[in-house]
């Protein structure tokens, strides 16, 4: 009888203690060995390190290159290396005039050759061009003091923004060997890159950095793919912030907003999550089947309940910040029309990246699509596949639906329609062609209202057609220690790491 | 004892060449073309002609028994190739992620021999007792938890609310707390278990009764009797627990960010690098053949009744 009761009291002892550590308090934050104020941990969900065979080496969310160009908060383009450019010839040269002062990595100043040099990979190299930015370019040179001069085979009207960030990241040309693979690195950027060990890549502050002093002598991202460990991780105190596209889902932001010590921001940045189909196959090779699963899927209600203020229900192919740009040519909601006949033997697979699960709730929006389709009395089931089956899938028609994210990196819907005719080819099957004609003309055209009306034609073409449907614009959230002053992330989620600074009276609070 | 030492190394050979054909066929029949992944990675247009020239190139026309012969070849000689992500050499890959994969995976190994043998012979004392039965329930608990909720729970419990251990990363002691915890706890409640009922077997038998008849103290009969005759089984799991371990690494060096082999092998799968997959494949192969190795002979020189004949 004793010996029940010890066993009775040790198992109520072992319980207590765990619905004490359970109970929704916050205590202190822990006492974790800290570096002082000098170090600053940012924790992302993806990997940063692009390698040596790569455009550029590191992402630029790291803040080590620098390229001629970038973009504002309309997604404009904006002076960054460069500090101006001059069109001539009906678009087909244009000119850039170099920005004063940039030393590199290694001491060395900016000069005219090293654009060139750099500009000359991407043109030899097309695997770092993907884009084809430079598949037009003629032949670049030096001109004048500071100018660099590309002249182009075809007018390139909306170039600036078509070269900002990743088009023309600058490097010095020692970085490279004669493949264009990188050797080292040497940036230009506030922060240079010293290490990646163990999925942390780690940078120094560039003293003489043209904008001024860094404020953090060192940074450090850590990659952590689990999205719950990230966010414990910020909680426990062993990183400063959570900055990236994806770093925070969105059911974890309740949990978030309970944390002391801790702020919460938002971002509408210019991302865009699309639900492809393949137009090729059962059975949404039918139009009507397509219009029908675009027109009574409620996005609203999808973004309302597992998105929250993580999203904004899309209703055109690129995100609201590109105003130049913007179409409403996806309606949003229901339209009441009635499920069309399917062949019902035929299960339907909403194909998934594996790697985007812990970056946005995608599996949570494929349960949804699945239940809407199991309503309609059709059977579907939701594939989960690495990031090498899941191209090898798009590729080779492998799916009927799938998810898919797209940022418009350039601002330009130019961007936008080359991504949609190589993600699939699945998509556009035998209306690539048409697109292809129409997307070419419109990238050469010079008169911008002309410009616009083929894009809105175009939109309205992607849209009736039915080839994909805009589920959502994504709203970013970030978390940082209310130590921390100044984090924020630009439309296209690159941490501005020159605002920010450390309350060291708050610091390891 | 070296001739049987010889022979079960020569006998680890076959076994070895076997995994190794078995990797090398699971990943011919992948659903995609190395010579296509490479001239993608390259920025050229995998038209029919590039795909030939590159399958020609890489020796893929050859038949597949050719293709195993080179590749063997050229893993015997330590090159596993080259990581398409990274450029670096596999070798070098998975020699710089090893020692923290060793690292946690000793650690969590050293924790279920000392916490197994201390649990397995306080709760053998005595049989129904209440360290008994808490035993088994833990036992029942530790078998039914999955790793990766563990972690979670731990980490919420020791890191966030408490801040007595890092979340994640590889650093000091600190940092090996909650993923060697996470990785031993329900090892270590079975083989306490296992030790358990082996020595309540051993201790019914007549030798420890005459022993206890001759006033050999408790201790005495419990250590030096008992438990040499119980550890046998106790021993042989242990080699297969280290397997164990080192395939539970993967998840939970993925949910701590240790930056192990583990989690090299996520990323490579995540990324379809393919000679790092099998670079990962057959090197813990080799690693898990290695410790059963020495599991066999370490179980020979416990016990030198047992004949090389009869392993």
């Amino acid at each position: 009888m004793i010996g029940q009761l010890k066993i009775a009291l040790l198992i109520f002892l072992v319980l207590a203690v765990f619905v004490h550590g359970c109970k929704d308090t916050q205590t202190s934050p822990p006492h974790l060995p800290q570096e002082g104020a000098s170090v600053l941990r940012i924790a992302v969900g993806r990997d940063l390190y692009d390698g040596p065979d790569s455009r550029s080496f590191i992402h630029g969310n790291l803040n080590a290159w620098e390229s001629l160009t970038y973009l504002n908060e309309k997604l404009q383009p904006k002076e960054w290396l460069a500090e101006s450019w001059q069109m001539s010839e009906g678009g087909r040269k244009w000119v850039f005039q170099l920005r004063g002062g940039v030393v590199l990595h290694d001491g060395t100043s900016l000069t005219q050759e090293m654009v060139v040099a750099n500009i000359l990979r991407y043109k030899k190299h097309p695997k770092y061009d993907p884009y084809g930015l430079y598949r037009d370019l003629l032949s670049i040179q030096p001109l004048g003091k500071r100018g660099v001069a590309f002249f182009l085979e075809q007018p390139f009207p909306h170039f600036p923004a078509a070269i900002n960030y990743f088009g023309s990241a600058l490097f010095h040309p020692e970085c490279f060997n004669t493949n264009g693979q990188f050797i080292k690195f040497i940036g230009s950027g506030p922060y240079r890159f010293e290490t990646n060990k163990n999925g942390i890549i780690r940078l120094h502050a560039h003293a003489v950095y043209w904008q001024g002093s860094p404020p953090f002598k060192t940074i450090e991202f850590w990659y952590i793919p689990d999205a719950v460990t990230r966010l414990n991780a910020l909680k426990a105190g062993q990183v400063d912030a959570i900055a990236d596209v994806g770093g925070i889902l969105p059911h974890q932001l309740t949990e978030l907003s309970q944390s002391k010590h801790l702020l919460i921001k938002r971002t509408t940045v210019a991302t865009t999550h699309f639900l492809l189909f393949n137009t090729q196959r059962l059975p949404f090779n039918d139009l009507s089947h397509r219009t029908w699963l675009s027109t009574t899927l409620d996005r609203f209600r999808m973004t309302r309940y597992i998105l929250g203020e993580a999203g904004i229900p899309a209703d055109s192919l690129w995100t609201p910040l590109a105003t130049d740009w913007y179409e409403r040519v996806f309606p949003q909601g229901p339209s009441g029309s009635t499920p069309t006949q399917f062949q019902r033997e035929i299960p339907v697979s909403i194909l998934l990246h594996g790697g985007t699960l812990q970056r946005w709730p995608y599996k949570d929006i494929a349960e949804m699509i699945h239940s809407h389709l199991n309503q309609a009395g059709l059977k579907a089931i939701i594939r989960i596949e690495e990031a090498g089956s899941f191209k090898e899938s798009l590729k080779r028609g492998n799916f009927n639906l799938a998810l898919h994210p797209f940022t418009l990196m350039t601002g330009d819907p130019d961007i936008f329609f080359t991504w949609l005719m190589t993600v699939s080819p699945l998509i556009l099957g035998a209306e690539s062609k048409t697109m292809e004609s129409w997307v070419a003309k419109a990238r050469y055209e010079m008169n911008r209202e002309e410009r616009r009306r083929i894009y809105a034609s175009l939109q309205k073409w992607v849209a009736e057609k039915r080839l994909l449907l805009p589920l959502y614009h994504d709203v970013v959230f970030y978390a940082h220690k209310e130590s921390l002053h100044g984090l924020s992330l630009d439309p296209i989620f690159r941490p501005n790491l020159m605002a920010v600074s450390m309350n060291k009276n708050l610091h390891g609070q | 004892m070296v001739s049987y030492m010889i022979k079960r190394f020569l006998f680890l050979i076959p076994l070895w060449l076997g995994i190794s054909f078995v990797v090398f066929i699971f990943l011919q029949m992948a659903p995609s073309d190395p010579a296509e992944i490479l001239l993608r990675k390259e920025g050229i247009d995998p038209t029919p002609e590039a795909l030939v020239a590159k399958q020609k190139e890489l020796g893929l026309h050859e038949s597949p028994l050719l293709q195993y012969g080179r590749w063997l070849v050229r893993v015997i000689r330590f090159d596993l190739g080259t990581s398409y992500r990274t450029g670096e050499a596999v070798t070098k890959e998975l020699s710089d992620r090893l020692p923290a994969t060793l690292e946690l995976t000793l650690i969590s190994f050293m924790l279920i021999v000392l916490f197994a043998l201390a649990a397995g012979l306080m709760t053998s004392l005595k049989s129904h007792g209440v360290l008994d039965r808490i035993g088994l329930i833990l036992t029942i608990a530790g078998t039914s938890i999955p790793s990766f909720w563990l972690g979670l729970l731990l980490i919420y419990l020791f890191s966030v609310k408490w801040g007595w251990f890092p979340v994640m990363g590889r650093g000091n002691l600190f940092h090996l707390v909650l993923p060697a915890l996470t990785l031993s706890f329900g090892i270590t409640l079975v083989q306490a278990r296992l030790l358990r009922t082996s020595l309540q077997e051993i201790l019914n038998q007549n030798f420890i009764t005459v022993a206890m008849a001759k006033g050999v103290s408790r201790s005495r009969i419990l250590l030096i009797h008992a438990l040499p005759n119980a550890l046998l089984p106790f021993l042989t799991t242990l080699g297969m627990t280290l397997g164990r371990l080192l395939a539970g690494a993967v998840i939970v060096e993925t949910l701590f960010s240790w930056p192990g082999i583990g989690r090299l092998a996520v990323e490579a799968i995540l990324q379809r690098d393919y000679p790092v997959i099998q670079g990962y494949i057959l090197f813990t192969a080799f690693l898990f053949l290695l410790i059963n190795l020495c599991v066999d002979i370490g179980y020979r020189l416990l016990d030198p009744r047992i004949e090389s004949g009869s392993m």
